[in-house]
């Protein structure tokens, strides 16, 4: 097995968490009422009457409320026009009677909001009005974004207290939980929930829990009964039949596998995209149209990692800067981009942005405070670099070889950096030596590389020459895309 | 769409006719009518005058009207119904005589000529000014002391209905009526023609009225969302009657101060997918709670800022849309679930003092 040098992880199905205002897709009902009449079907004929003798504002503004419900524009149309001229009457009366004139409707200036601003709104919301789980739930995902994590944890369980049953608040939950290392917590919620048994998007997001948990779920056969005989719109079965999916493809079911990501693709969510592009980068026999659906959802992961491959390093950069925007609290998003804005691109300050901001939720992520470290030191920002490099807990040489080989190297630019040199040298030699032992070419030559830059930037360039001398051998063995682009580009510079 | 309006028995009584000890002094047209009309036409207003020159408002209903409503019924049963319906009118606003709140009956007749198709049956009561809307002024300054004695006025009288066993069902502007606004700036509740009681045997009707069979016989402009969604309730029923009060009553504060009914401002913050079409009541809950959020931001920037807090309180209780947390959260909590507007009388005449004693210290 290849080692990448940025890992394109075991992934799931597991929810996506976006403010409200851009998940109304997942909350659709499964199965709409089957009354389709409207309750106000005509508008008061009372206030019409009244209206044609004696037309006021008051009145003017009952009708356009009535008419509001009722769906219907014609018979309010005088009283729209005076609610709408009126200068004593404002936000939502005039709001409604533009509605009914047919006038453009500005857009909401909530949107236009920035992270802070809008965390405040959305606690002015809970605090006006305590009982919308929905606010809990944004106010929520503010605090993970700000690193605030038993704020959010609180006001994820004031939302679930509220609405226990729904799905938006499950799946935010799940979410959280999985992201806090306690899916074990998130399946205890889940399986307690009546919901669960019986819609879709939440069975998907307990099997994807199961796994992160090692465990099997209990309904995955029910899932697998309701992805075949339910008749549910493909929208909502997406993101189940792409975690069933993903499950034989576990097994080795290649061939049920690919028909039912297939049938997650009909009408998919973002996530099912991004797990589809997740499995067709992983298994030769799937070959969806992974990137026409991503476009059209603007899924920036699968869009990021397709860019990636086809070292598209821009739009590996952009991609992975919005799907770190899309998912702030996610480490995936910051790994990814920090490696192909500062590795790819050199842009430093882009990468450092995205590994500090991702450092706030995401603490004691190993390779996120190495990637800031690495960047910030390339960016001779040494001080902080260390600082980051320092909260890097446990001892280095005792971790997974991948990551001690990136780590070590790391440490071993810091000291050249800081004037350290030989004990910088030794650091990335030995960096290189264990990257070897574990035939991670990739890893080695990457450090290789790096140690051969530094050299040449202090006025050593025979042993800068030397050491990409000894490493021309490996390039053959080279099958990473950004390994690939780092060698070029030292060979391009000292050779 | 609106009927072209025939004119039945209820429309020809002459001006300067007798009924009992009252003269006919006028017509009113649909627009005046100060009391009575629920949008059925049902009903016809005249001003009346007795012999001490009392003015008063008579409320005539007829039977051929009626029996347009009930034309799928066989006749002998529409003119039962009709018949039933009117008996129940007339006893229940005979009945809240006594509510010092509630627009009261002074007299009822018949005038039984000719065929049971001619007779018109009359409630008079007493003589209001106008309902609630003709004297809030939008395009003025708003007159918050008037709104709120008006409100609590329409706040003690639902709850004298409560009280005595019966749920309005029908609160909204036009049925809160001006008494003296120049002396007392005083409102009742008024039009009974929808009220639900508790034990109808009180009545000694051998048939219920018909509106008794409607989950929400009031005006569908300002119905409760779990009536919307045509949730099925599990709950007393006339225990949920007296909850759709307090919703409308809620409703009704908001759109003195927003000039928008509550239904509407629900509906304008429901996204189209969590709206009665798309969604179920219960499911919806949540999201009706993110609009009914929404909706109180606009009271909050409408109302005066010294009362929004605790305007904005009311209406979310009163108007929360999980109809089993509607009402204040002492009705609420605990074992002895009993909704109610008793706990709002103090609150609104609180915040009536408070206004007003802004109002005279900015003056």
């Amino acid at each position: 097995m290849t080692m990448k040098i940025v890992e394109d992880e075991d992934r799931d199905l597991i929810p996506r968490w976006r403010r409200f205002s851009k998940s109304i897709g997942e909350t659709r009902a499964i199965t709409p009422p089957s009354e389709l009449e409207t309750y106000v079907q005509v508008i008061s004929p009372e206030l019409l009457s009244e209206w044609k003798v004696a037309p006021s504002l008051t009145l003017a503004s009952e009708i356009v409320s009535s008419a509001y419900l009722a769906n219907s524009r014609q018979p309010a149309l005088g009283a729209a026009k005076m609610v709408v001229e009126s200068t004593s009457i404002t936000g939502l009366a005039k709001k409604l009677a533009k509605e009914i004139l047919g006038h453009p409707i500005e857009p909401e200036a909530a949107t236009l909001f920035e992270e802070d601003e809008w965390v405040r709104q959305v606690r002015v919301r809970t605090n006006r009005y305590p009982r919308d789980p929905i606010a809990w739930v944004d106010l929520a995902l503010g605090y993970v974004i700000s690193g605030k994590i038993k704020h959010a944890e609180r006001a994820l369980k004031v939302a679930i207290s509220l609405a226990p049953d729904d799905r938006f608040v499950l799946r935010a939950i799940a979410r959280f939980y999985v992201h806090q290392d306690r899916s074990d917590l998130a399946l205890h919620i889940l399986r307690k929930s009546l919901a669960t048994k019986h819609d879709p998007w939440l069975i998907a997001t307990e099997i994807s829990v199961c796994e992160a948990l090692d465990r099997t779920s209990s309904l995955t056969k029910s899932g697998r009964t309701m992805i075949l005989k339910s008749g549910l719109s493909p929208h909502h079965l997406s993101e189940l039949s792409s975690e069933v999916a993903t499950l034989e493809y576990r097994h080795g079911n290649v061939r049920n596998a690919k028909k039912l990501f297939k049938t997650s693709l009909l009408d998919p969510t973002e996530n099912a995209v991004a797990q589809a592009g997740w499995a067709s980068r992983r298994e030769e026999a799937f070959t969806f149209p992974v990137r026409a659906s991503a476009t059209g959802l603007q899924s920036a992961e699968a869009l990021a990692w397709e860019a990636y491959s086809d070292s598209d390093w821009s739009g590996a950069g952009d991609f992975s800067t919005q799907w770190f925007k899309d998912q702030p609290f996610s480490v995936r998003p910051a790994l990814l981009g920090s490696c192909a804005h500062g590795i790819a691109l050199e842009n430093y300050d882009e990468a450092i942005k995205v590994c500090e901001k991702s450092a706030i939720c995401n603490p004691n992520d190993v390779m996120l405070l190495n990637n800031c470290a690495y960047n910030l030191a390339m960016d001779n920002q040494l001080e902080k670099a260390e600082r980051y490099f320092d909260r890097i807990s446990g001892e280095i040489e005792d971790k997974e070889k991948a990551i001690s080989t990136v780590l070590i190297a790391t440490r071993g630019l810091l000291r050249i950096r800081q004037g350290s040199i030989d004990i910088g040298i030794s650091d990335y030699r030995h960096s290189i030596a264990i990257a070897l032992g574990n035939r991670d070419y990739n890893r080695a030559v990457m450090a290789a590389s790096n140690l051969a830059m530094e050299l040449k930037s202090i006025n050593r360039p025979e042993e800068a020459r030397q050491t990409m001398m000894d490493t021309l051998a490996m390039e053959k063995m080279l099958d990473d895309n950004l390994s690939q682009l780092v060698f070029s580009r030292a060979k391009k510079r000292i050779l | 769409m609106l009927r072209p309006y025939i004119e039945t028995p209820k429309d020809k009584l002459k001006i300067g006719a007798t009924i009992g000890p009252w003269v006919v002094r006028e017509r009113l047209v649909s627009q005046q009518q100060v009391v009575g009309e629920s949008g059925s036409f049902f009903s016809r207003g005249y001003i009346v005058e007795n012999d001490k020159g009392e003015s008063a408002f008579l409320k005539a209903m007829d039977y051929k009207t009626a029996m347009v409503l009930y034309q799928h019924l066989s006749p002998t049963d529409a003119m039962l119904q009709i018949a039933t319906d009117i008996a129940f009118e007339k006893k229940v606003a005979m009945h809240c005589r006594r509510m010092s709140r509630v627009i009261t009956a002074i007299d009822e007749h018949t005038l039984n000529s000719g065929s049971l198709d001619e007779w018109v049956e009359c409630i008079i009561f007493e003589k209001a000014e106008g309902h609630i809307r003709k004297f809030i002024d939008f395009s003025k300054e708003l007159d918050a002391i008037f709104i709120l004695k008006a409100l609590h006025n329409t706040c003690v009288g639902l709850s004298q209905l409560h009280t005595n066993g019966m749920a309005h069902e029908d609160v909204k502007p036009s049925n809160v009526m001006v008494m003296n606004r120049a002396e007392k700036h005083s409102a009742k509740i008024g039009d009974l023609g929808r009220i639900v009681v508790k034990d109808p045997s009180v009545f000694g009707l051998s048939k219920t009225p018909a509106h008794f069979n409607y989950a929400f016989p009031g005006d569908k402009d300002y119905a409760p969302p779990e009536a919307m969604y045509r949730a099925r309730l599990d709950m007393d029923e006339f225990q949920h009657r007296v909850i759709c009060d307090l919703f409308q009553f809620g409703s009704l504060v908001y759109f003195c101060f927003v000039n928008v009914t509550m239904p509407a401002a629900l509906l304008h913050y429901t996204h189209v997918d969590h709206q009665p079409a798309n969604k179920g009541y219960f499911e919806a809950i949540p999201y009706l709670h993110a609009a009914l959020n929404e909706a109180l931001r606009d009271l909050e920037l409408a109302s005066p800022p010294f009362i929004k807090d605790e305007l904005v309180q009311i209406v979310q209780e009163l108007c929360n849309p999980d109809y089993r947390l509607r009402g204040h959260p002492r009705d609420i909590r605990g074992r002895s679930y009993s909704p109610s507007l008793h706990r709002y009388h103090p609150i609104l005449n609180r915040l009536l003092r408070k206004t007003t004693m802004q109002v005279e210290r900015s003056a």
